[in-house]
């Protein structure tokens, strides 16, 4: 092993190592991982059951989808604030399509208003991939996907305009999100509209949770299209997740009990050291 | 292979800038340079499509008699008027000396910035609001969550300390660095695992429903 | 406007609005206790050599000048009065005009010259990725200096900078969001260990809990953080004293807004129970 990483380390005269080794275990877990994926995936095709626990707010997509079509009002759906190189933002298109087929499905409008011009373009994509899945091509509107502003609080007091203007029904708020999720959630809670809200970004989770009918926190989100879809790709994905999730907890526990017993001093006894180390 | 080639190009770009992350090689971090130079580039030529959006959509409701007409003939104003004087002060048009900012930054001083910390102020109102609507304690983790926010609330305050002798700092000190801290990491790792999974899917070019059919 | 307890929110908003322009004209400022994560962030650049460089960055906007811009005028006394070379950027368009007014009032506090002792990069387009291109190389992020827009190989400060943060000691970055020290602990502190301070909104705060100590050295949380820091260099600057007596009679108005909340909740909560037992 020593051989080996020395040889990655030496490159010769003038010429960069091959591969930081400092950065080799990140390698090998992220290879790990992607043969975990893979596995989980390959079982899930093959027909293996993976169970994913209810999520309320992902049953609540389609009640709210439902009252506006009632109520003959619009759905918002709101893909969060952050470029598409984000990859909640990629995911939040993905959904995105899900509700543009529910909503071309009823005959309801859909408004999304974005922030970044790139996330737009993917926007009016997934609009109208949406309609197309749902059989509805001519439900796609290209001005219900709406560029407002690349500045934050802009295109926040564009989005509370929507709100007030058009009353949307429903609105849906999932992705990234930043200080304006208050604002959003509030007046959204004002207009009377049920808001289904999810995000990775834990510190807007708060201000959902508050003023929100349904908030979907944390790695709920990136389970959104496998709970809706059931895709067996999907679903591996979320097992594979789980396992690693699993190893981390156990290495995690390991690592506390090893530091704890070569952490004592002479004359401490095992109490005292726990004591002193985490007190 | 409409769907291919943006699918070989994502994976092909996925995987170089990943390397380079790992290799500090020469060649490799001329490629992933190249990669970030052509993103930036991207970036920038997409406003175009954006304000295009904007310009689109506005022209239509001002035309078509829209009850916001007015609002979206300011917004183009705003738009073009800013761009036009930015761009007269940079190359010194109309006699203003080259290089003087002094309209651009007027215009930013007394209208943006005031409007944006508008905007941001009224976080502080909505939080009092939701506060008193939604910290009700309806259930177990409600309360948890209400007594943790009064905690936090009083501790990070002077005053907070001075009514309850000292204790709401402490606790404030004790919730943030190890029930906080340990929350946060929690979450952390669990959506850094959900990135991770989609990242992977998307560089090795297995998510494909964020591309048109 | 009326909630489920039949108040209309707009009276809770008066109230806070009463209370806050009240306080506003006739509060008073007052010492508050420092704390850890203050006190190291403070006692990191103390404990700086004199010469070394120092990359201070400014992510924020208008938006959040109030509690940053503060911690910023803090640190640039502190680190030009411990003649410590500063190397300015930012990822955010709105900074520069902010961070230029700064330097140009306070580096003249210090006889400092500017490309010796200070320069001014400017703003990068291009968020996290601006920052990798950064922490990569300045040169090749930068053509020209933005106070001068002159080449960079013509200020002599950038001859002890060189790629992958080499000579740069510390990163000191103000952020408000994205792009921001979440970004710079992933493009700076995992690539190239640089050590990083940071000042932040009170919504961010509570994320730096988890980087602290290991890839934070310390950090300056919201007004609060901001306050207690100026509190810190005031003991041997007196050119922050008007700002951090406004920061303590601040923080007056925000204890009171606190307490303000809790009460609102302690109220709320009494309703709901008083109306659920009629209801029953």
């Amino acid at each position: 092993m020593e051989a080996f990483v020395s040889f990655l380390d030496s490159a010769g005269e003038g010429m960069a190592p091959w591969i930081d080794t400092g950065k080799f275990p990140t390698l090998v877990a992220i290879l790990a991982y992607a043969a975990v994926m893979f596995v989980s995936q390959a079982a899930a095709k093959r027909g293996v059951h993976i169970p994913i626990r209810r999520i309320a707010g992902l049953d609540a997509l389609d009640e709210a989808i439902g009252r506006s079509t009632e109520m003959g009002r619009p759905v918002l759906y709101v893909p969060g604030i952050d470029e598409i190189k984000e990859i909640q933002t990629i995911y939040s298109m993905m959904i995105l399509r899900h509700v543009a087929r529910k909503t071309a499905e009823y005959g309801t409008d859909l408004i999304v208003p974005v922030k970044d011009s790139v996330v737009m373009a993917f926007a009016e994509e997934a609009v109208k991939q949406g309609c197309q899945d749902a059989g509805r091509p001519d439900a796609f509107i290209a001005d219900n996907v709406r560029y407002l502003s690349n500045e934050q609080f802009a295109f926040c007091a564009g989005v509370a305009g929507i709100m007030n203007r058009e009353r949307p029904a429903a609105n849906i708020m999932l992705g990234m999100f930043f200080a304006e999720s208050l604002i959003l959630a509030e007046t959204g809670y004002e207009s009377g509209a049920i808001q289904v809200a999810g995000t990775a970004k834990q510190h807007q989770l708060p201000f959902f949770v508050a003023a929100c009918d349904y908030t979907i926190i944390g790695e709920e989100y990136f389970a959104v299209t496998a709970y809706l879809t059931r895709e067996p790709g999907l679903l591996g994905t979320i097992r594979a997740a789980d396992v690693i999730k699993g190893i981390a907890i156990a290495l995690l526990l390991v690592g506390v009990a090893l530091a704890t017993y070569f952490a004592d001093v002479e004359g401490e006894t095992w109490f005292t050291t726990f004591q002193r180390l985490y007190g | 292979m409409k769907r291919e080639i943006p699918i070989l190009l994502t994976v092909l770009c996925g995987l170089a800038i990943t390397w380079a992350f790992f290799s500090p090689y020469g060649p490799s971090q001329a490629v992933n340079d190249e990669l970030l130079a052509w993103g930036t580039v991207l970036f920038s030529v997409a406003f175009l499509l954006g304000i295009g959006n904007l310009v689109r959509i506005s022209l239509k409701q001002i035309s078509s008699g829209h009850p916001d007409r007015y609002y979206k003939a300011l917004l183009l104003l705003m738009l073009f008027g800013y761009l036009g004087v930015g761009i007269s002060e940079i190359h010194g048009w109309f006699g203003i000396t080259e290089g003087d900012n002094l309209r651009r930054d007027w215009i930013y001083n007394r209208i943006f910035q005031p409007l944006q910390a508008t905007m941001f102020s009224l976080l502080a109102f909505y939080i009092a609001s939701a506060a008193f609507r939604a910290f009700r304690a309806r259930s177990m983790e409600a309360t948890l969550l209400l007594v943790a926010g009064a905690i936090v609330m009083l501790g990070q305050v002077p005053l907070g300390d001075q009514i309850t002798g000292g204790l709401a700092s402490r606790w404030l000190a004790f919730l943030m660095s190890y029930i906080n801290a340990a929350g946060q990491k929690a979450i952390i790792v669990g959506a850094a695992l959900g990135t991770l999974a989609t990242g992977l899917r998307i560089v090795l070019g297995l998510e494909r429903s964020y591309l048109s059919e | 406007m009326a909630s489920a307890t039949g108040l209309d929110r707009r009276w809770i908003f008066l109230v806070m609005g009463v209370l806050v322009v009240s306080l506003y004209v006739l509060g008073e400022a007052a010492e508050m206790p420092v704390n850890e994560y203050v006190q190291s962030y403070y006692d990191t650049i103390e404990a700086l050599p004199e010469g070394t460089i120092v990359m201070l960055s400014a992510d924020f906007d208008p938006a959040s000048m109030a509690e940053l811009l503060p911690m910023y005028q803090g640190t640039i006394h502190q680190l030009l009065r411990n003649n410590i070379r500063v190397l300015n950027v930012s990822t955010w368009p709105a900074a520069p005009p902010y961070t230029r007014a700064e330097f140009d009032r306070i580096a003249p506090q210090y006889e400092k010259v500017y490309g010796v002792d200070w320069v001014e990069l400017g703003f990068k387009p291009g968020d996290d990725v601006a920052m990798g291109q950064i922490g990569q190389s300045v040169r090749s992020a930068y053509a020209k200096d933005d106070r001068n827009l002159k080449p960079l190989n013509e200020l002599p400060l950038l001859n002890d900078v060189s790629a992958g943060f080499g000579g740069i000691s510390l990163l000191i970055t103000m952020s408000a969001g994205y792009p921001g020290i979440l970004e710079w602990i992933a493009q700076a502190g995992g690539r190239y260990e640089v050590p990083i301070l940071t000042g932040t909104t009170a919504v961010q705060t509570p994320d730096l809990y988890a980087y602290y100590p290991s890839q934070l050295e310390g950090f300056l949380g919201a007004a609060t953080g901001a306050t207690q820091y100026l509190q810190l260099v005031g003991e041997q600057t007196e050119d922050v004293h008007e700002s951090r007596d406004r920061n303590q009679a601040r923080m007056l108005i925000q204890s009171w807004v606190h307490i303000f909340i809790v009460l609102l909740i302690v109220v709320g909560n009494v309703l709901y129970f008083v109306g659920k037992r009629s209801a029953a």
